[in-house]
Parts: C-alpha cells; structure tokens; sequence
C-alpha cells in the first residue's frame, strides 16, 4: 500500500468536505438574506433563528445517533410531544416540583426510545416500521393523557424561565439572548462528547459501518443498539420539555412533522443515512441551515408553501451532493 | 485446550467430534460445502446450533453469542474479512481495540485513544502492516493489510483460541508466508489454532494434525505423519452411504 499524497480529490471525499459545505452554505444564506432584507439582519432576528433552532436541533441530536448506526427513528417529533405532555401532567395537574417535573418528562421520552431499541434489537423489526409504530403510540397517548386539551404551566411562571428567559441578558444587559439556544448548545456539546470520546459512540459508529463484523467482534450489538435508541429518545425529552418552556404550554396536537426536520437537518449536515459517518457539528449546522431559509424565505414574504418546496430541494441537494462525493 | 462433542446442527453439522491441544495449529480440510466455516462459526457462537458440547480446559462451556465467545477466550477471523472481519468505515486503530475495547477505557465510558494508539502502533510494527498511520480507514488498505489488522484485533483481545478460516484467501504470495510465519509464532508462543483451508499444500505444510470434514461429518482425523494430499483427499470424498 503506497501513500497517497493528499490531493484536492481526496480533500473532496473527505468527511469533513460536507461540513465545510454546509457551513459555506449557511454563510451564503446569511450573506444573502441579509443584503436582500434590512429586517432579516437584526439582532432580534438573528435571535428568533436562535430559538427556532433550539428545539429542532435537540431533536436532531437523537436523530444522528440513530442515522449513524444506519438505522432511522421517526418518532421524535411525537416522542417530544409526548414529554411535553407528560411534564405538563406532572407540573401542572399533580403540583410536582419542576425539576422533578423536567426529569420525568425527559425520562419518558428515554422510555419510549428504550422501548424503539427493544423492539429493533431484540425482537428485529425494522427501525423504520418499529418507530413509525411509536411515532403512532406516543401521538395518540398524548391526547389521551391531555384529553385533547393543551396544558398550560400558568401557576409555575418559572417553568417557562427556563427556556425563554435570558441569563446572558441578565450578565450583559442587551444581548437577551434565550436560555433555549445555550441549552440546544449545552445538549450538542454533550451529544458530540459522546459520540467522539465515549464507548457508546464508538460503538454507534461501528454498528453502522459494519454491524455484523462488529458483532464477530464480540460486541453486544444488540444492547448497543438499545443504547442509542434510548439516547435518541432523551434527546426528544429534552425537546419536549424544551418545547413546553417555549410555548409556556404542552400542545398535544404538535409534534408530526418535528421529525422530518430533524432528519433533515442531519442529512444536510452530512451524516450519512447508510451509517457510519456523521457529526454533531454538521448536524448543528444542518439545524441552522433549515431554521434560516425558513427564517429568510418568510421575512422575503415567500409563502409557506414554497417555503417547504425549497427546504425539500435543499435535502435532496444535498445528499445529491454526499453521493457525488462517494462516487469513484 | 478445546474439545467439541457431537456438534449438531440440522444437515449442515452430524455429529462433529475433535479436540484441539495448547500450541497446536489444527488444520480442517474438506471440500467447499463440507461444514469446516460453519463447524467454527458454531463454537465462536456466530450460528446457534442444535446439540453438541464444548469444553476448555475441561471445562463445559455455554457459547451463545460471539461475546460469550471472546469471554471464553476464542477468537475468530473469517474466511470474508470485508464483510465479517472489518468495519471498513473505521480506522486501523478503532479496528485493532474493537474485540478488547474494555481494556482501553477509562472509568468504563470514557474511550481511552492514546493507549489504544500505542496498542495499535505496537501491532502495525509487530505485523508489519503498512499504512500511512493509524488513523486510515480500514477499507483504504490492500488484502494483506486487511487480514494483519484483523489478526491484531485478535492478539489484542489476547484469546487462547483462535480460529482462522481461509487466512490467505486473496492475499499477495509476500504477505502469505508473513501470515504462515505468524501462525508458527503465534503457536510457539502457546496460542492453539484451528487453520481451515482449501488449499492442500497450506494444510500440509501448517499443520500439525489435520480434521478432515465431508458432508457435515468429520471423516478422519490425520496425524503429521499419515497426512498426504492422497490421504485427506479420501476423506474429504469420502461420503457416507446412509444418505443415499
């Protein structure tokens, strides 16, 4: 095997290529709106993307653990709402304290992650029937839990503190920058921590590169992969709790769709869906490229409608590009 | 070291019996089809199988899974390394600590990549692997390179017993008799292994006993000094008339 120099071509199938991509992409998005709208480049703009990153990105955390073992989870979007709806039970029917409150809401979305990874490890139905399943349970416990009615934290002001006050605007008056955006960043922090450094990354890797060899390897395979599915569902805990702050209600009606826009944001952020490869980096950015174009297009006075249309354009364009990229 | 009692599974496996000493390289010759890769797939746990006991050191052992496997001190490198021996996608490093990654932890999570960079340094000098560092993929290397990652996984999870099914297949005639001077090393050292091969010459000149397999069976079981390519060619036709 001789050395290859390291040529342009091989800088191009390099992994970091997509990220870099992507993060040119998002400058360029920036660039763009900003010349073509005063009111896209504000302050109070740029922090309204902030925020709508917020949510969305925390889903698309779980959602990259999952892409890379090659595997898909659907159930995000509603695996969100059913923690939001669930930390509403317990803050606001049964007067729990909040803290108990958040943690049972993020340890309900672990179990319905958990019970995704049983269902796809142990009894082997495929990720995207298992969690489509889910996807179905968790919409419809939801407005069984909630009878139907959204569930406001009106008696608990500091609950919705969480996520929409501003401990930055508190230390440096003026940039009232949300607490939502530093906990999306806290959460990817700790989700890139994991993925790179930890034995359940590693191993999240592994499964998706090559699944059986890596248990010819002796691995566990099987209670890894329920690893990460029950990751995945903290992460959409953490949504819904996120959620819930935000709106300063648990909207039980909400939550079809979220996951699409998670595994959208991971694609773009140049996570492979045949395993294997991806980054909480590119993810993150991925989250910002869909929350900008939504952002700008809307400031633009695009409607919605073809607001969407390009966001599925972009998607596509972008894994057009991963598979550009792959080929020899 | 290992010994395997009336190994059954469906038609594939009938009644396979044979044992395997310390520093003993055991060759397992039979035609295509005649159940040596599923005979070693069976006691590294790969595949269930229906009756059949293993023992090591004496001891009866219960294999159902690959982990159990490696905890039992049993290594296996396949006859398809790209499908079943690497993960591709993944560096040489990753590769060589991914049978023993408890060994390279921290506080049990935390993956420990500077101990497992000298562990995989030491195995690409000890081998000889040649690659650029050891943060190349996997699938970046040649056959021969491949193979030597594998079989420093293997040595890193330290197993007593390893298994190797067609280790030359697809490897380059200078790499071959690296991976034949390997073995004898590896068996010196005290390791025992079983060799599958469907090359005779390989048999012949590796091992110290020979298993030979036919259908499922094992028909003779060949000292150094009864093996020809005569003799293990008669046993591996030789098919049994009950299932005609």
């Amino acid at each position: 095997m001789k050395t290859e120099p390291r040529n342009a071509k091989t800088l191009f199938r390099s992994d970091a290529m997509q990220r870099i991509m992507a993060f040119s992409a998002l400058i360029v998005l920036f660039i763009g709106f900003s010349i073509a709208s005063p009111y896209f480049r504000t302050f109070d703009n740029f922090v309204g993307i902030l925020l709508a990153t917020a949510v969305n990105g925390v889903l698309a955390l779980g959602a990259t653990f999952v892409i890379i073992t090659a595997g898909i989870d659907l159930s995000v979007g509603t695996v969100m709402t059913f923690s939001a709806v669930l930390t509403g039970v317990f803050i606001t029917n049964w007067g729990l304290p909040i803290p108990v409150g958040i943690l049972g809401g993020i340890l309900a979305g672990s179990l319905a992650g958990l019970i995704n990874g049983v269902l796809i490890s142990r009894m082997k139905i495929p990720p995207f029937i298992a969690t489509l399943g889910m996807l179905y349970a968790t919409k419809g416990l939801s407005l069984v839990i909630s009878e139907l009615k959204p569930i406001y934290f009106n008696d608990t002001p500091m609950f919705r503190e969480m996520a929409m006050g501003s401990v930055l605007g508190k230390i440096i008056p003026g940039l009232e920058v949300p607490n939502a955006v530093f906990i999306l960043f806290g959460a990817a922090f700790i989700a890139h921590i994991i993925l790179s450094r930890t034995i359940l990354g590693r191993y999240t890797f592994a499964l998706g590169s090559n699944e059986e060899a890596t248990r010819l390897s002796g691995v566990n395979v099987a209670s890894w992969k329920t690893a990460v599915y029950t990751l995945a569902g903290m992460f959409s805990g953490i949504g819904g709790v996120l959620m819930a702050s935000r709106l300063n209600s648990a909207q039980p009606a909400l939550g079809a769709g979220y996951e699409l826009d998670a595994i959208a944001a991971v694609v773009i952020g140049g996570t492979s869906l045949s395993g294997g490869e991806g980054s909480i980096l590119g993810t993150i950015i991925g989250a910002f490229i869909i929350s900008t174009l939504t952002n700008g297009l809307r400031i633009l006075s695009v409607p919605q409608e073809w607001q969407m249309v390009v966001t599925g354009a972009i998607v596509i364009l972008a894994v057009f590009l991963d598979i550009l990229r792959r080929r020899r | 070291m290992l010994e395997v009692r009336n190994l059954n599974r469906g038609k594939v496996l009938r009644d396979v019996n044979f044992n395997l000493k310390k520093g003993e390289i055991l060759g397992f010759a039979g035609l295509m089809g005649a159940g040596r890769t599923e005979v070693a797939r069976a006691i590294f746990g790969a595949d269930t199988y229906d009756a059949g006991e293993i023992y090591i050191n004496g001891q009866q052992v219960q294999i159902k899974s690959p982990k159990d496997a490696v905890s039992h001190g049993i290594g296996y490198l396949s006859e398809d390394r790209k499908q079943y021996g690497l993960t591709l996608g993944l560096d040489i490093k990753e590769n060589i600590v991914m049978a023993s990654m408890k060994k390279f932890l921290n506080w049990r999570i935390w993956v420990d990549f500077k101990k497992a960079g000298i562990r995989a340094q030491e195995m690409v000098k000890a081998l000889n692997i040649k690659t650029p560092s050891l943060e190349q993929k996997a699938k970046f290397l040649s056959g021969g390179n491949q193979q030597k990652v594998v079989i420093g996984k293997w040595l890193t999870a330290d197993t007593d017993i390893l298994i190797f099914d067609e280790p030359t297949r697809g490897i380059d005639v200078g790499a071959k008799s690296e991976i034949y001077k390997l073995l004898n090393d590896l068996a010196h050292s005290g390791k025992s292994i079983i060799m599958i091969s469907s090359e005779l010459p390989e048999i012949l000149r590796m091992s110290h006993r020979v298993v030979v397999m036919c259908e499922g069976r094992v028909t003779g079981v060949l000292t150094a000094n009864e093996m020809t390519q005569e003799s293990i060619m008669k046993f591996a036709t030789m098919r049994s008339s009950l299932t005609h």
